[in-house]
């Protein structure tokens, strides 16, 4: 009996569940393709233009929903695979629940990508069977250039990364970075004020005419600051009167 | 005249004997069960004193009403407890030894719940809360096989029963339903672990007791120390765990006069930001890295306090307990919604606690009274209970809705009146009576910019007969229960605003429900003792649970579970059969197969609708469908050259029957081992114990709908500890440490799975445990 008893506690010690799961009965994604091609984990669009999704999808019994949620890779998220290399410009968001039937069906929507949007976009598409199954999601990454409105790079503050920089007053601030437009610049607005939106610095550049304008010839003396951080921003305009501002979050001591 | 006279001494004798009654019954050690021979049984109030045999039989002879009875044994702590003298009473009584076993609070529950064989307790247990393995109450119960925990944040969980827990599970405390967050399916229990003195499982039929609220099993909790007379206990507690950098404090005290016993706690605690070994999570297919593997913002406090007061004189006990809890911590930002990447960054302080945060207090008052007549006894539970919980976080709002001027996103305030009236008639030669009417109301409000539940009130009234029949080689229970439950909702309708932000009209968002249910349940129990070492225990079992409101109304997305969940107005009382057998030999090994089956059982499952409500994913709804479950439990006890073995393992499977799947959240199959040597030297005013424990988990592939596997995995736990004793004093020195070998793993019953989130990694601590 005992030894009985050992037997049957070191096989249940032993023992693992083998029970497959249900996976077979999930949804599929079949093809998903932008503007007629065939995309698997990454594709580009240009501001402006038209983007034209289609979704095919099948069921061993019957479809029921698809969720379409496309949003701006604002604070640097990833989905799995799907990573994040670059922020995103501009609120362009599109969400949408599609009723689907049948065992196979292909969804088309079309969409015009906002003259604002650059950077990186996720597009999430998700599936659902009648019985509740759920796709694995599909996400794919979206650059989307922008040829529309200005462009701002910053490399640096005075030789440091903005995320890194520890601000004081009255030290002289130095911008390493460029600004550019195809179509022409009219001018860039440089802003540093409180959290509460109280204006520390402000100042205007007239740039009519140029296509790029160089940032290190802009420097100006810190302010003096209640709070820990500053909001500073970079606001170029181009001849057309589109505008892009570029922001971060820089610390104070 | 002769004849007369002789009539008259004899009525006159059988007058005088018509109120003795005799008690019986066997002194067991605690952990083994092993008859203690030659202890003595005192009873303190007829002085009358007689001493076990040598396999620990006792009998004392004394009126038929409660006696106060004190048991000595040497090496053993004394146990003083009340027992009813009647003509058929037999009670085991189980000490602990005072040398070895430490902290090891136990037992005199045979005594109390002497009128529950209507329901079979698995198991009456008493485990060590200091030994530090567990990090709160829910943990402290999985000690009994069948039972886990399911961790609902970094320093709370719920106990689940052979995979069901929830509003099917009942948490008794002092003889009370604790009626406490339940506006979610597994909001974790707030009971201080530090109060608990004892407390028994029963894993089968328990709702014939304690209600529909306790279907699948109940957990009964007593706060209550035995005292001797004129004895004084303090106990100062201080506690640390490294993974959540906790530390907690607790002052416990003691008094028993002669008819009075006052009995306090007070207990707090803080914890830093969780640690996991992770470096991200996901949250609705969005992958999030963390910063130094923390959980930012999941830190908080918590503190609990209990003051309680039992009197007794002769065969009257008043006990009254006021008892509240406390919590409040930082929600984690994944949990509120779909966090940012800012939001994981944190403050850099692991302790302070930011937007969104929680608050949750529980309060209650009881009274529990209890008078024994000759040959009955009436007891009388009332209480009132008020929970409150309060989510908060930064006010914003979606669909051009107005921005809302309060932090407070959740406001949710439940209100519950209790009262039960109990009657068990001893004075039957082969039956014993029990009767029993219980009725609960609630109310239920909400409050705050987000939605869950609709306000509502609900009602329970239940009645319960039972009848305990002696059938010379074993006992048959049957008890039988009807409950009318009624419940209504009120309605709640959303405001619509346009694209100025103006209101333009309102949408319903949950309807009004006005249900009333009737339903009944049973139970038969067949008890009896095969040979002279092993028990048999069947119970065959009809459980009846009417939906409660959250899964009749609920329209939100639930935070705790990080999804849209949906009730269903139209479910009706949940109807399960249950079969249960228990063979044990002297606690030497126990083996508890079950089969249960639910024509309608309620569960909570993926849609095939995706929630339209903002950052929520797949909608869930409640359902009903034929569903099957079945499992078994066993352990085996073996002291082997002064190593105490305790093997044991838990496995349960449920089955929907329409759907050829698993029933969701059904825990893997599992198996622990634990080993514990003690040493006592110093004339026994030393020991030392250690004890290593490993536990296995089985990968669980049993899943529902879009439900993860999870692989599989062992832990390894140590403790060892150190108790100095004099006299009344003593001092405990207790360090332990869990998952030792830092394994990572996903614990497939915690709501962290759902963010791919491993548990805690190597968690050390110390205890230390004055007591004076």
């Amino acid at each position: 009996m005992k030894k009985t008893t050992y037997l049957v506690l070191a096989g249940m010690i032993l023992f693992a569940s083998c029970k497959e799961d249900q996976d077979d009965d999930d949804p599929q994604f079949d093809q998903v393709s932008i503007n007629g091609v065939v995309i698997g984990v990454s594709a580009e669009g240009n501001a402006g233009e038209t983007l034209t999704l289609e979704v095919s999808c099948t069921d061993n019994e019957s479809l029921n929903q698809l969720k379409i949620d496309l949003h701006p890779n604002e604070d640097g998220h990833s989905h799995g695979d799907v990573g994040s290399s670059e922020a995103s410009n501009g609120d362009w968001e599109e969400f949408e629940i599609i009723d689907l039937e049948g065992t196979s069906q292909t969804v088309s929507r079309s969409y015009t990508i906002p003259e604002n949007a650059r950077g990186e976009w996720h597009l999430g598409l998700s599936l659902i069977d009648e019985r509740g199954n759920e796709a694995t999601p599909k996400f794919i990454d979206l650059d989307l250039e922008n040829s529309i409105i200005p462009e701002i790079s910053i490399l640096d503050f005075n030789g440091v990364d903005a995320a890194t920089l520890v601000l004081e007053a009255g030290v002289i601030l130095t911008i390493n970075g460029t600004v550019a437009d195809q179509s022409g610049l009219a001018t860039v607005a440089i802003l540093v004020e409180e959290e509460d939106g109280t204006e520390l610095y402000t100042s205007s550049y007239d740039v009519a005419g140029a296509t790029t304008f160089d940032l290190t010839t802009v420097s100006f003396e810190t302010p003096t600051a209640i709070g820990e951080t500053v909001d500073f921003s970079i606001t170029a305009t181009d001849s057309d009167g589109y505008s892009y501002t570029w922001s971060a979050e820089l610390s104070y001591l | 005249m002769i004849n007369r006279l002789l009539l008259l001494m004899l009525t006159l004798a059988s007058f005088s004997s018509a109120g003795q009654c005799v008690v019986s019954g066997h002194i067991l050690d605690a952990k083994t069960m092993v008859p203690l021979p030659y202890a003595t049984v005192i009873d303190l109030d007829t002085e009358a004193q007689t001493a076990a045999d040598d396999k620990g039989f006792f009998q004392l002879e004394g009126s038929c009403s409660s006696h106060t009875i004190q048991v000595h044994f040497i090496g053993y702590q004394s146990l003083v407890d009340s027992v009813a003298f009647s003509t058929d009473a037999h009670y085991d009584l189980v000490l602990v030894q005072s040398t070895v076993a430490i902290n090891e609070v136990t037992i005199s529950g045979a005594v109390r719940n002497s009128i529950l064989p209507f329901v079979p307790m698995e198991k009456l247990l008493a485990t060590s809360f200091s030994s530090g393995l567990n990090q709160h109450a829910a943990a402290l119960f999985s000690a009994v096989e069948g039972v886990s925990s399911i961790n609902t944040g970094t320093n709370s969980g719920q106990p689940s029963i052979r995979g069901l827990f929830g509003s099917r599970v009942g948490i008794i405390v002092d003889g009370i339903p604790q009626q406490n967050q339940q506006w979610g399916i597994d909001h974790g229990l707030d009971i201080d672990p530090w109060l608990i003195q004892q407390y028994a499982v029963h894993k089968t039929g328990a709702g014939l007791l304690f209600g529909p609220s306790a279907s699948s099993g109940a957990i009964e909790v007593e706060t209550t120390p035995n005292l001797e007379r004129n004895e004084t206990k303090w106990s100062l507690i201080g506690r640390g765990l490294s993974a959540t950098q906790m530390g907690e404090g607790a002052l416990t005290f003691a008094k028993r006069w002669k008819h009075l016993q006052v009995f306090a706690v007070g207990s707090a605690r803080t914890y830093a930001d969780y640690q996991v070994p992770a470096n991200d999570f996901t949250y609705l297919d969005r992958t999030f890295e963390l910063q130094n593997g923390r959980l930012v913002n999941t830190s908080g406090t918590s503190n609990g306090q209990q003051i309680a007061a039992l009197w007794e004189k002769e065969t009257r006990t008043v006990q009254i307990n006021l008892r509240r809890s406390h919590q409040a911590f930082g929600i984690f930002p994944g949990i509120f919604g779909i966090p940012s990447t800012d939001d994981l960054l944190g403050d850099g302080d692991s302790r302070e606690t930011a937007l969104p945060r929680m608050t949750s207090t529980h309060s209650i008052a009881s009274i529990r009274l209890e008078e024994l007549f000759a040959h009955s006894k009436l007891e009388i539970n009332a209480a009132v209970q008020l929970s409150e919980r309060a989510e908060r976080g930064e006010a914003h709002a979606h669909n051009n809705a107005p921005l809302p001027a309060s932090n407070l996103a959740l406001g949710l305030s439940l209100r519950t009146l209790f009262f039960d009236v109990n009657w068990t008639e001893f004075d039957l030669k082969k039956y014993r009576v029990y009767l029993k009417a219980q009725a609960e109301l609630q109310n239920s409000s909400s409050e705050g910019w987000e939605f869950l539940i609709s306000d509502y009130r609900g009602a329970n009234f239940g009645l319960m007969a039972g009848v305990k029949m002696d059938l010379g080689e074993g006992h048959l229970n049957l008890g039988v229960r009807a409950d009318l439950n009624e419940l209504e909702v009120l309605p709640f309708e959303e405001q619509i605003y346009n694209g100025d932000g103006v209101a333009a009209g309102s949408a319903m968002r949950s309807p009004e429900i006005h249900k009333q249910f009737l339903a009944w349940g049973a139970n038969a129990n067949y008890t009896a003792k095969i040979g002279q070492t092993t028990d048999v225990q069947a119970i065959l079992a009809r459980s009846v649970r009417s939906p409660n409101a959250y899964e009749s109304a609920a329209n939100g997305v639930h935070h705790g579970t990080f999804r849209h969940e949906k009730g269903n107005a139209e479910l009706t009382p949940e109807v399960g059969y249950v079969f249960d057998v228990q063979v044990s030999k002297r606690k030497n090994w126990l083996v508890n197969p079950f089969f249960g089956y639910y024509a309608n059982f309620i569960y909570l499952a993926p849609s095939a609708q995706f929630s339209t409500l903002p950052e929520a994913g797949q909608l869930y709804q409640f359902m009903q469908s034929e569903v099957m479950r079945y499992g078994a439990e066993i352990v085996f006890e073996k002291t082997f050259r002064k190593w105490d073995i305790e093997v044991g393992g838990a496995y349960v499977n449920g089955l929907v029957l329409d759907e050829g799947t698993a029933l969701p959240w059904t825990p893997p199959f599992n198996a622990s081992t634990e080993i514990k040597r003690s040493w006592s030297f110093k004339n026994n005013e030393h020991s030392l114990f250690m004890a290593p424990m490993l536990e296995a988990f089985a990968k669980q592939n049993q899943v529902f709908r879009n439900e993860d596997p999870t692989p599989g995995y062992q832990l390894l736990n140590f403790s060892i500890g150190y108790v100095i004793s004099k006299g009344a004093n003593s001092i405990e020195m207790i360090a332990f440490a869990t998952n030792l070998m830092n394994r990572t793993y996903i614990d497939h019953m915690s709501r962290y799975k759902i963010l791919n989130l491993t548990e805690v990694g190597r968690n050390v601590g110390i205890t230390i445990n004055y007591k004076f």
